[in-house]
Parts: C-alpha cells; structure tokens; sequence
C-alpha cells in the first residue's frame, strides 16, 4: 500500500494537513494542491492513484475540476473522492460529474477511509494496468 | 387624448416595486402603451379602449420598434399592447429585446392582423400575458384581457418577491453554515489524530477529555446542518409542493435511512403495518418530519430500547391521519413539553430535564406540521418514554375539486381539466415529481395561480398519470387548455424521452352552474380516476 499515493485539493491549509498526517499514518503517500489552477498541474506530476477533491476552490469551481479531469484521457481513470463543506444537496450532481463518493466536512475519518480503500481495492488486484 | 409619446433617452429608474405594488384591477387609471406602427391600428385600439371605458385607461402610443423597447425597459405603464409588424423588428423580436427585463413580468398582450399558431405559441414563450388578433378584437374582449394580464402580473410579482427573499435567505445561511464547516473540520481532523493515537500515545485519561470534545464537535456540526433545514422549513420551502403521497411509504422510506442508525444502538424500530392512508402533503418535507423524529427518539433512547411508529386515520379529526412515533426513552418532564418544539433559545429548558441536545429538529418539525396545516404534541411522563405525535390532512380530492368548482362557480368562469401520461415503467418519483412542478407552474400561468389542484392517478407500481384542474378566471377553457398543451407539448418535445412521460392531448373544459356543483366534482373525480393508460 505504501505505494499509493492520494492527491489532495484543497485551499484549507489545515485541513489539508490534518488530512495529510491521517493519510500517512494509513500508509499511504500524499501530495497536495490548494487552488483548481494548480490541481492539473499537481494531478499531471504526481501521477495520484487517488484525488480527494474540494468544490469551493480559488481560482475555480472543483466541479471544473472535476470535468477537466474527466475530459483528459490519462487522468479520466483516477478516482475522485469529493470533501466538501458545501451542502449536501450538491452530492448528486458531484456523482454525476463522475466522482466516486461525496463526503461533507467534517467527515467520518473511518467511513472516509474505508471509502478511500474501497477505491483502491480493485486496482490492487489487477495490479499495474 | 391623442399624443404620441416617445420616451426620452434618459430610462426613467422606477423600480419593479414602484410600477407592480399595490397596482391591481381595480385602481383607477390603467396606463397603456399602444405599440403600432400604423396609426389607423392605433386609433382602432385606442377607440376600442375608450369603448370599454371602465376603469379609464391613460393612452399612450408609440410606432417603432426602438421606442417599444425602451418603454418597455422603462416600466412607465401598466400595460403594453404589442403589434407584431413592426417596422424594422417584428413582437417577437422587441419581446426577445426586453427578455432580460421580464422577471417579474411585464405584462404584454400581442396583437396581431391575423390569427397564427406559431406566432401565437411563439409569443407566449417568450413571456407575452396574452395574444389577441386584432380582427376577432372586441371592447369587451381587450377589457378582460388587460385586466387578466395585469392581475396575473401583480400575483406573479408577490409570488417572486416571496421566492427572491427566500433565495436570498438561504444563500445566506448555506454560505454560513460553509463558513461554520470548514473550522469545525479541522478541529474535528486534529483532535481525532490524537485521540486515535497518530501523535503518539494517549493516557486514558486524555482519550476521556478528547472524546467528550469529540461528542461535541459532532453535535456541533448537527446544528450546523440543522440551520440550513430550519430555515428552509420555516420558509415554507418544505410545503411547496404537496400532492398525494402514500403515509405507509413515507414511514417505511424514513425507517429504512434510520435502521443503520438504530442498529448502532441496537435499539428495534418497528413500523406498525397500517391500511392503505394517503396524505395531502410535501413528501419532501414529511419525510423530514418523519426522520427527524426518529433520529431524536433513536437520540434519547438507551440502548436495546424500542421505538414503534402507528399511523392511523384520526379518530377525532376524521380528515387527519395521525401518526406516533413512542419511545422507551427517560421521557420528558410536563414543563418541557412545551418547549422542546421552540427553536434554540429555549435550550436551558431542556437540559434541566436531562435531554440535552434538543435544538433544532423538533422545531423543523412543528413548522413542516403547522404549514401543513396539522398539529404536532408530546405525551409523557418522566421514565416512561415518550410519545410524538403529529397530524396531517388526508388527501381528498372531492374536497379539493369541491373548491375549484365553488370558486368557478361564483366566478361564473369555466373548469379545465388537463391530463398527462406517463410511461409506466419509466416514470420514476423524480420524474413525476418533476412534471408535477412543470404542469402546476404551466397551470399558474394559464389560469389564477392559487387555484390549481394537481393529482396523479396511482397505479401498482407508481404514478401513472398526472391531472391539473382549475378556474380558469377570465378566458374560456378549451383555449386554456390548447395554451397548455402546446406549451407542455413544446417543452416535451426535447424532454419527453428521458423524461419518460409523454403528453396525450385530453384537455377538456366545464361551466358550473350552481345546481351543478356535485355532479361537477363527481364528474371530475371520475375523469380523473379512470383516466385511460396508454398501453407503451
């Protein structure tokens, strides 16, 4: 596991941190990126095998994000998980856009994590592909 | 009485409130802006106006095109009859020109030499109040279609003044509460690094302390949820849409999102099984009702306790279904059973009687209720657990029609009567849900808004049909109902396949005489029960 590696976007300076000690100390490698400028950037360097995205972002919307994400062949595979603290009205919308789970801030740390898993679970088994 | 007057360039900054409130039929001079560019259609309008006479119109006129849109834009007037040859621009395109204005609407009548469909749909999607052609035009006919106009202009701008305020109010707790969030999960993020041991070991004593912060953050972050519910529950915003809904569907639906929640606590939830009872309510907002009290007796019931949730027709408000939901909870002291439905302020109260906790969603609740024109109480005594009960109206169309057809009556104004159907298998809830809104707002605009009932026929396995009745005020029915149809028609067309829903023309129109008021309402509760389903 302590090969894969999780891509933050979020313009939270502490929350992106916090989230950063809870990752590693899952096993996991994290990178991170605080404005939707930056994120493809990010996305493109670090070659994540998962983004935790959030939607309010500087410098444009995360559901942008979101779209540009799944309109780039080499990025479309990546598994989006959306952490918002937007309302929970915008979930439906956010999986339709193609993210894989919503979660609202504060989040359940475990319910987040088994999501996280749950993601990377299939990858594992099929190995590098 | 003649002159030609084209506003100056300089836009005359009366506001939508200035021009719409408080201006209805019935105020002593109606301002009109004649927009014609030939004069003899000018002084045939204006004559015709003089004829109706009553109330007196102020008359004014202008011949181009770029006159009428500045004058529109201006709001100077209460009414604006449009010709559609104009000279460089035809109606359509000057109502094109002042879209953007047209929220609230302005109300604008079409008129035209001839009588043409297309024009005429054309004119009433871009926002016209009416379409009249000209050689058809009687004084009478201009009269009524002014006033009608102008009527519905003034609800429709309560109406939006309403909604604009509402927007704007939740906008502005869903920024705060965001605002809220972002802090809260932070907090939440680092104490539980330290409570779960990532900073290094905890005492046991310290995991004490973080946990009880860590109670506290969630409850925190509850009402922070809460707020946004509250207001949207006070508003109105969970009662906008009532129609039938089935109450043994709402419970089983709310059991089923809090059995996880339940189970957590081992606490049984059990339903009752009840007869067939349809409500007359939101279900989006019985469903909040329902939950949330639910999640308060899961709250404050110990673990391996039960909850049971009845439903039942009232015994003593035979229109009411009456529903419970009991607890095996610490109950509630008889001081505090008033107050536990009051909103924040009244938190003291309730942590003297040990249930701490008690903030916002009994409050919901009460509003969502009271809206619903229902009533919702506590009975308990202290160690016995307690039991929240609420009220709703039963759905009866009878009574419903029973209200269009009395209103028609002293009106002397026709009934229409407009059916869609669905296709089976793919009308889901949130299609229906969704051509229910559709047809109600197409209804409103056609006839007075706060006069229109709208049912769906229930068949196994979900709705099958959709029916829209009303007054129809001013106009006569079948033109009503062909209005309806091509707009629902030209909405359709795009929409229809992933939709699932297709629209069989079965409009039909009714004049109610007074000795007809039963048969009236039986007839229309028949049309509307064995409405034929169209094999897909």
């Amino acid at each position: 596991m302590s090969g894969t590696k999780i891509l933050i976007i979020d313009d939270d300076p502490d929350l992106t941190l916090g989230l950063t000690i809870r990752l590693k100390a899952n096993g996991y490698s994290v990178a991170s990126a605080a404005d939707a400028v930056m994120a493809l950037t990010r996305v493109r360097q670090e070659q994540p095998d998962l983004i935790i995205l959030d939607l309010g972002l500087p410098g444009g919307d995360g559901f942008t994000v979101l779209e540009r994400l799944r309109a780039n062949l080499s990025m479309a595979s990546i598994p989006v998980i959306v952490l918002t603290a937007r309302g929970q009205q915008l979930a439906e919308s956010a999986l339709q856009r193609g993210a894989v789970a919503f979660f609202q801030k504060p989040a359940d740390n475990d319910e987040l994590l088994s999501a996280i898993s749950q993601q990377l679970a299939p990858r594992d088994a099929e190995g590098p592909g | 009485m003649l002159h030609q007057a084209e506003p100056s360039s300089g836009r005359v900054p009366l506001s939508p409130e200035g021009r719409l409130e408080g201006r209805g039929v019935g105020d002593d001079l109606i301002r009109v802006l004649i927009i014609d560019d030939d004069e003899d259609d000018f002084v045939l309008v204006r004559d015709l106006l003089m004829e109706e006479g009553a109330p007196p119109y102020a008359v004014e006129w202008v011949s181009t095109s770029q006159g009428a849109i500045d004058a529109i834009r201006a709001r100077k007037h209460d009414v604006y009859l449009l010709d559609f040859r104009l000279g460089e621009l035809n109606g359509l395109q000057v109502l094109d020109a002042v879209a953007d204005t047209m929220d609230p609407k302005t109300p604008i009548i079409m008129l035209t030499g001839y009588g043409d469909r297309d024009v005429e749909m054309a004119a009433l999607r871009a926002g016209a109040a009416d379409y009249l052609p000209k050689p058809q035009m009687t004084a009478e006919l201009l009269g009524r279609s002014i006033r009608h106009a102008i009527e519905r202009g003034r609800l429709e701008y309560l109406e939006f003044r309403d909604q604009e305020r509402l927007r704007l109010k939740d906008e502005l707790l869903s920024r705060v509460s965001h605002e809220l969030r972002t802090p809260v999960a932070a907090i939440h993020q680092f104490v539980s690094l330290v409570l779960d041991g990532i900073a290094g070991e905890v005492t046991e004593e310290q995991v004490r302390y973080l946990g009880v912060a860590m109670e506290n953050i969630e409850s925190l972050s509850r009402l922070i949820n809460g707020l946004l519910d509250a207001s949207r529950a006070a508003a109105g915003m969970l009662v906008a849409e009532r129609h039938e809904v089935n109450l043994g569907s709402a419970v089983a639906e709310a059991k089923a999102s809090m059995d996880a929640l339940a189970g957590q606590k081992a606490i049984s939830l059990l339903v009752d099984p009840t007869t067939v009872i349809d409500i007359y309510a939101d279900p989006q907002g019985i469903q909040q009702v329902l939950v949330n009290l639910l999640d308060n007796a899961i709250k404050f019931t110990p673990a391996g306790g039960q909850i049971r949730v009845t439903a039942a027709i009232d015994g003593d408000q035979p229109r009411f279904a009456r529903v419970c939901v009991a607890d095996t909870g610490p109950g509630i002291a008889p001081e505090d059973q008033e107050v536990i439905f009051e909103a924040l302020a009244q938190l003291p109260g309730q942590e003297r009687s040990g249930r701490k906790g008690l903030g916002l969603g009994l409050h919901i609740c009460r509003d969502i209720v009271v809206a619903h024109e229902g009533e919702i109480w506590v009975e308990s005594e202290p160690g016995k657990g307690a039991a929240f009960w609420f009220t709703v109206p039963l759905y009866s169309l009878t009574d419903m029609l029973r209200g269009v057809a009395e209103k028609a009556m002293r009106l002397r104004s026709d009934i229409v009567l407009y059916s869609v159907h669905l296709l089976p298998r793919r009308a889901d809830l949130l299609t229906y849900n969704r051509l229910v809104r559709r047809v109600r707002r197409l209804m409103e605009r056609a006839t007075l808004p706060d006069d229109v009932v709208v049912a769906g026929a229930q068949r196994e396995g979900g709705p099958t049909s959709l029916h829209a009745v009303a007054a129809v005020g001013a106009l006569d029915a079948p033109s009503v109902a062909d209005r309806i149809h091509r707009l629902l028609a030209a909405q359709a067309d795009t929409r229809a396949c992933e939709d699932g829903y297709e629209v069989v023309a079965s409009a039909e129109g009714a004049t109610v005489g007074a000795e007809w008021i039963d048969e009236t309402v039986q007839r229309l509760c028949d049309r509307i029960a064995v409405a034929p389903v169209r094999p897909q």
